[in-house]
């Protein structure tokens, strides 16, 4: 097996070769593109297959939505093609209505039908959401079959109107003429919308749904949104597909199809533009170029599929894209390190200096109003539990906690192993329900709130096994965590508003300042799994920065960092006290809790067994006895050790 | 019988364990102590073949096992009771000895129900339960089924790691008073756990593990009394 | 009424197909947690196989049998070396899934090369007439099918249940890291899982060819409503595939006769998805909590 699997795709073009290609090369090669009916009469290559890969293309930039972008499965697209094809078809054909709007009528169809395949994606993962899609493509398929009144069943629909408006004919060659620009306005928007606060916020969701959720974003929202756009554009190629042999009937939209589809997309290269056109190339045009080998298809296919898998898992653009950052990093290596985005715009300070640094302000326009802490609840308290408690099974995580945390200290909690601590994190952030009582956070009571509106209330958090994007760029990362910022709905970023530019810019400026607060704003480009364990934690504190939280819950920042980087965090996690942020910090290693900590808790099986200042906790016999064990000599205060074994069974 | 010399292991991106050496002679026991994180159970799973090392080495009576995979350095008899017990949940306690020994399954029956028999003498809770599904016992007995499970394989050393963690004061008592009986059987034991106190009194010899390192060593009684033991836990006493 | 009987029948016998093959996909899935897109493939293999051992060699059905059972042991080793080990070792979902679909259809397109794309009768072993029982008539093979299908899963669960190798993948499926702690070697019981599966696979192929046909086709639907009686029933259960795969098997049956045979294969599909958004375990599956 080579290395290759588990390197996940580069962040994009190297800039000394991608910022030309993208600013002329691509405009200027879609343009000429479109004079391809000019250099060939042979109505053969243009107007089936040249058509059929434009039309193929917007499934495939659709599909890759889905699997490159939300990395769900799906081998059900034939079926969406099916819904927007069948509709356009069946519109023109008994309502005599123009295609424009049974186009229209189609995509809106597919959108539908989306949604319906949607919905059970919001809950299932892999061989589960596969077979529902399959199932749902071969329902499709048995409708079209047999609802013959509608449907015209296996004699399929023949009863297409030609495509003239007065003077403008799109019939024949000319054809190419209509699908062409849509697919180039389709490519345009997939690209569009993968590059923005959308497309991270898909591509978040699908390298880690909690931390995702942690950092605000809708899982119902965003999977839904990546299937019912994937579907529209599967709606669109349907219904233009339906011109391309007047004739559409049940046998095309098979299982086959939506195999084929798949083999398109991953051969080609999840997640790029490129990648979705060669793809497409591929099965379009190789059956009708090699005759020969027609009889073969599927088994080359297959075989493709397998190699592509296992060889070049980022596929033929995947492969591309290595070459020219290769290329790159052997002729132009020093362009590299001058292409990291620019340092934002000079940002006001907000409160005096820290420890470490100073924290980034919030931009005015973003800043989501956090509670005050004097307009906190129970006398002053940032956040309180009442007698909180969780159990799975019959095991009580955690018991009755009563846990109170001022704004603008730091409060430590921790424990032996298995005492409940980062399950006190898992219910604080929303990822578990309680099963009683209550925790109230700035007035509010938050139990039952769900993670991303947790976060969006201003309490943000760190993971104990570090939970990054790690396909995702550093930059990205926080990106993620300033989510909230943005405001501008789809239509912006569909059309690259200025608003959404602006927006865009402005998020960029301020991830990129707080990375440099962090300390690793020169890592700004990097992969954020190739980054080094110790600044991956800063990383996800960044992460959590952008959110602009009044409590941060640091679940074990230390672990496995070197003394240098825990001398770091130490210092980070003044200067964020001197801001005025709150801290939850869970951490085994002493030396820190106990130097930077203004109050802790210690728990032990679930339960609070002390609650102090940090001298005196260290003193407290119940703590030591809890982490170290007693011995019997010790342990004159310990219950008298029972004899359980000889009791009677049942205990 | 064990010994293991300048271990250098990788968790994930984390460097885990840098550079460990320790001995476990026949018939002794030795505990590995420090708190949660300090990398004990990364060294328990090296050993077993789970985790490959950076460097270092791994010998068992001589040959080295490093490279082997977890099932074949099982059938060199070295037993591992892993962090949180990890019974097979849905089998029966009889089952679960029965896989214990899974790798002598040559010719042994007899014998194997011998063992099995000598488990149940020494986990007589166990015994009324043996049709019992492994799953539905509590936490202390799934402890005590672990540790039988292990005893299965007739091991020339056994491994238990955390064997307190999660378990009710009590039952803590239970099992500590059952691997003072193991000790007494003379079977080498590698003992790696969080309670210092508890582990100390059942050990011979005692490692103490910070950060991936041997920071502290010696005699167990010497240990008991060493106030850095503490420290490694709790932090110096003294405040910043 | 004797229609109405020999209807159920005709269900029952499709029925334990789904379920073999489902039966098949428990197996792996809970070994892996993977299962296999090509099993249809593999019973398609399996009747083809069968067919030409059968007809062309003259042998009979009880050698088509063991040789279709040979034929799945190999492809079950095939698959798990190149679809499910590779895959595993990456870690993702996708891979596993897209590459036993591959092999799926380089199955199927391997197939049509080399025994055409046309169906065959496969001759029933005994005899296709109707064997006449008081009102009811039954075809002979609808029996053989349940009889058979019945006995491989009593015989594979009763190896699962009683033997120590049985008891192995239990342990292997409940827990591989205390099961390489015992000493069992775990790749060779997960190995040990697929050819099983795929054996049951390519067996359930020359049970099911005679009564519908043999050809590259024949494995698409059947592998496909297989894993929506595997999902309805639950994946981790074995009655619930025998359950699930009546529940289908009848339902296709019914609709078939009174509403339309068209829309025979849609119930279970529906069910499939109604199941998976209401119960994703299935009916017998048991919930696992996912840990943060």
């Amino acid at each position: 097996m080579p290395e290759s699997v588990d390197r996940g795709p580069l962040p994009s073009l190297p800039p000394g070769i991608g910022g030309p290609w993208r600013r002329y090369a691509v405009p200027l090669l879609a343009a000429a593109c479109f004079f391809v009916p000019l250099a060939s009469s042979n109505a053969y290559y243009v107007h089936s297959v040249m058509s059929k890969v434009c039309i193929y293309t917007i499934v495939i930039a659709g599909i890759d939505l889905v699997v490159g972008y939300a990395g769900d499965v799906s081998v059900g697209h034939a079926g969406l093609f099916a819904a927007g094809a069948y509709t356009a078809a069946i519109l023109m054909w008994k309502l005599h209505l123009p295609f424009p709007l049974a186009a229209l009528a189609g995509i809106a169809m597919g959108a539908l039908f989306g949604l319906l395949l949607g919905v059970p994606a919001l809950r299932l993962t892999g061989p589960y959401l596969a077979v529902a899609t399959i199932a749902f493509g071969l329902i499709v398929q048995t409708f079209i079959n047999e609802a013959v009144g509608l449907t015209n069943g296996s004699q399929g629909i023949r009863e297409i109107p030609a495509l003239r408006y007065g003077p403008v004919n799109f019939e024949g060659n000319n054809f190419y003429y209509l699908v062409y620009p849509l697919m180039v306005l389709t490519l345009v928007a997939v690209h569009r919308l993968a590059t923005s606060y959308w497309g991270r916020a898909v591509e978040a969701l699908k390298e880690n749904a909690v931390a995702a959720a942690c950092c605000g974003i809708s899982r119902y929202r965003f999977k839904l949104g990546a299937f019912i756009l994937s579907a529209a554009f599967a709606g669109l190629a349907g219904a233009l597909f339906v011109h391309v042999d007047k004739y559409i009937g049940p046998p095309t939209f098979s299982l086959q199809l939506s195999i084929l589809f798949l083999i398109a997309v991953i051969f080609g290269g999840t997640r790029s533009i490129l990648g979705n056109i060669i793809g497409t190339f591929l099965v379009v045009v190789l059956p009708d170029v090699f005759n020969a080998v027609a009889e073969y298809q599927l088994l080359i296919f297959g075989v493709l599929l397998l190699l592509t898998l296992y060889f070049i898992p980022h596929g033929i653009a995947g492969l591309l894209r290595a070459l020219a950052w290769r290329l790159s990093d052997r002729f132009g290596g020093s362009r590299r390190a001058a292409s990291r985005p620019r340092p934002g715009i000079e940002l006001p300070a907000d409160v005096g200096d820290g420890g470490g640094g100073t924290l980034p302000a919030a931009d005015p326009v973003a800043r989501r109003t956090v509670a005050a802490p004097a307009a906190a609840g129970e006398a002053g308290a940032l956040l309180a539990t009442r007698d909180l408690t969780v159990a799975f099974g019959g095991l009580v995580a955690v018991n009755k906690l009563n846990l109170r945390i001022d704004a603008g200290r730091v409060h430590a909690l921790i424990g032996p192993n298995g005492s409940g601590k980062t399950t006190t994190v898992n219910l604080l952030s929303g990822i578990y329900r309680p099963t009683a009582g209550r925790i109230q956070f700035a007035g509010r009571e938050i139990e039952r709130a769900a993670p991303n509106e947790v976060s969006r209330l201003g309490i943000a958090r760190t993971f104990q096994n570090v939970a990054l994007f790690g396909d995702m760029t550093v930059l990205e990362n926080v990106l993620v965590g300033l989510h909230h910022t943005y405001r501008g709905g789809l239509l912006h970023v569909f059309l690259a508003t200025r608003h959404a530019r602006r927006e865009e810019a402005r998020a960029r400026a301020r991830a990129q300042s707080l990375l440099d607060f962090v300390g690793i704003g020169t890592l700004a480009a990097e992969r954020a799994r190739s980054l080094p364990y110790g600044k991956q934690r800063l990383l996800e504190i960044a992460r959590a920065l952008a959110q602009d939280p009044a409590l941060i819950l640091l679940d074990e920042p230390a672990a496995g960092l070197t003394s240098g980087e825990i001398a770091e965090v130490d210092a980070l996690i003044g200067t964020l006290r001197a801001h005025g942020i709150a801290i939850l910090l869970i951490e085994h290693h002493m030396e820190l809790v106990m130097g930077v900590s203004d109050d802790v808790t210690v728990l032990d099986f679930g339960k609070q067994i002390a609650s102090g200042k940090p001298a005196v906790i260290q003193q407290d016999e119940r703590v030591i006895s809890a982490y170290l064990g007693t011995t019997v000599a010790q342990g004159a205060a310990a219950p008298p050790p029972a004899e359980i074994g000889q009791g009677p069974a049942g205990a | 019988m064990l010994e293991v010399r300048d271990l250098v292991v990788n968790y994930g991106l984390i460097r885990a364990l840098h550079g460990v050496s320790l001995r476990v002679g026949g018939g002794q026991a030795v505990c590995v102590i420090g708190s949660n994180g300090a990398g004990k159970t990364t060294l328990l799973r090296t050993i077993s073949g789970f985790l490959a090392p950076v460097s270092g080495a791994i010998t068992l009576e001589g040959r080295s096992i490093v490279g082997k995979k977890p099932h074949a350095i099982a059938r060199l008899r070295v037993a591992h009771v892993p962090e949180g017990r990890h019974v097979f949940p849905d089998q029966t306690v009889a089952d679960n000895l029965l896989l214990g020994a899974f790798s002598r399954h040559r010719g042994e029956r007899a014998e194997i129900e011998a063992d099995a028999e000598s488990v149940f003498e020494l986990f007589p809770r166990l015994k009324d339960r043996r049709k019992q599904l492994a799953g539905t016992l509590s936490g202390g007995e799934q402890q005590m089924l672990a540790i039988g499970r292990a005893l299965m394989l007739r091991p020339t050393m056994i491994m238990l790691d955390e064997p307190s963690m999660g378990l009710a004061p009590l039952l803590i008592d239970e099992v500590f008073r059952r691997l003072h009986d193991l000790k007494s059987r003379g079977i080498t034991m590698l003992l790696v756990e969080q309670l210092a106190y508890r582990a100390l009194e059942v050990a011979d010899y005692g490692f103490v593990i910070e950060h991936g390192r041997i920071e502290l060593q010696g005699p167990a009684a010497d240990l008991q009394r060493d106030p850095r033991v503490r420290a490694a836990y709790l932090g110096n006493a003294a405040p910043r | 009424m004797g229609d109405l009987i020999q209807l159920i029948l005709s269900g029952v016998a499709l029925g334990m197909i789904y379920a073999l093959l489902a039966f098949g996909y428990s197996i792996t899935f809970s070994t892996s947690r993977t299962i296999n897109f090509a099993q249809g493939e593999f019973l398609m293999l399996g009747a083809l196989t069968g067919l030409t051992i059968d007809v062309r060699l003259h042998a009979g059905y009880l050698a088509a049998a063991l040789g279709a059972a040979a034929t799945g042991v190999l492809l079950g080793i095939v698959l798990e070396r190149v679809a499910i080990r590779p895959a595993l070792r990456t870690g993702s979902a996708v891979s596993w899934i897209l590459a036993t679909v591959a092999l799926g259809i380089v199955a199927r397109n391997g197939a049509e090369r080399i025994w055409g794309t046309d169906d065959s009768l496969f001759p029933a072993p005994l005899g296709s007439e109707p064997l006449q029982l008081g009102a009811i008539r039954v075809l002979p093979q609808e029996l053989l099918v349940i009889g058979a299908a019945a006995l491989i899963m009593i015989v594979v669960e009763a190896f699962r249940r009683w033997s120590l190798w049985g008891k192995a993948v239990t342990a292997v499926a409940a827990d591989n890291e205390a099961a390489a702690l015992a000493g069992i070697n775990v790749p060779a019981v997960i190995t040990a899982s697929f050819v099983i599966s795929s054996a049951i696979a390519a067996v359930s192929g020359v049970l099911v060819a005679p009564l519908t046909l043999a050809g590259p086709t024949m494995g698409i639907l059947l592998g496909t409503k297989a894993y929506a009686v595997a999902i309805v029933g639950g994946l981790q259960s074995g009655v619930g595939v025998i359950v699930g795969g009546l529940l289908i098997g009848l339902s296709e049956q019914l609709t078939a006769r009174y509403i339309s045979t068209g829309y025979k294969d849609t119930p279970g599909f529906v069910l499939l998805i109604l199941i998976l958004m209401i119960k994703p375990a299935g009916i017998f599956g048991k919930r696992s909590i996912k840990k943060v």
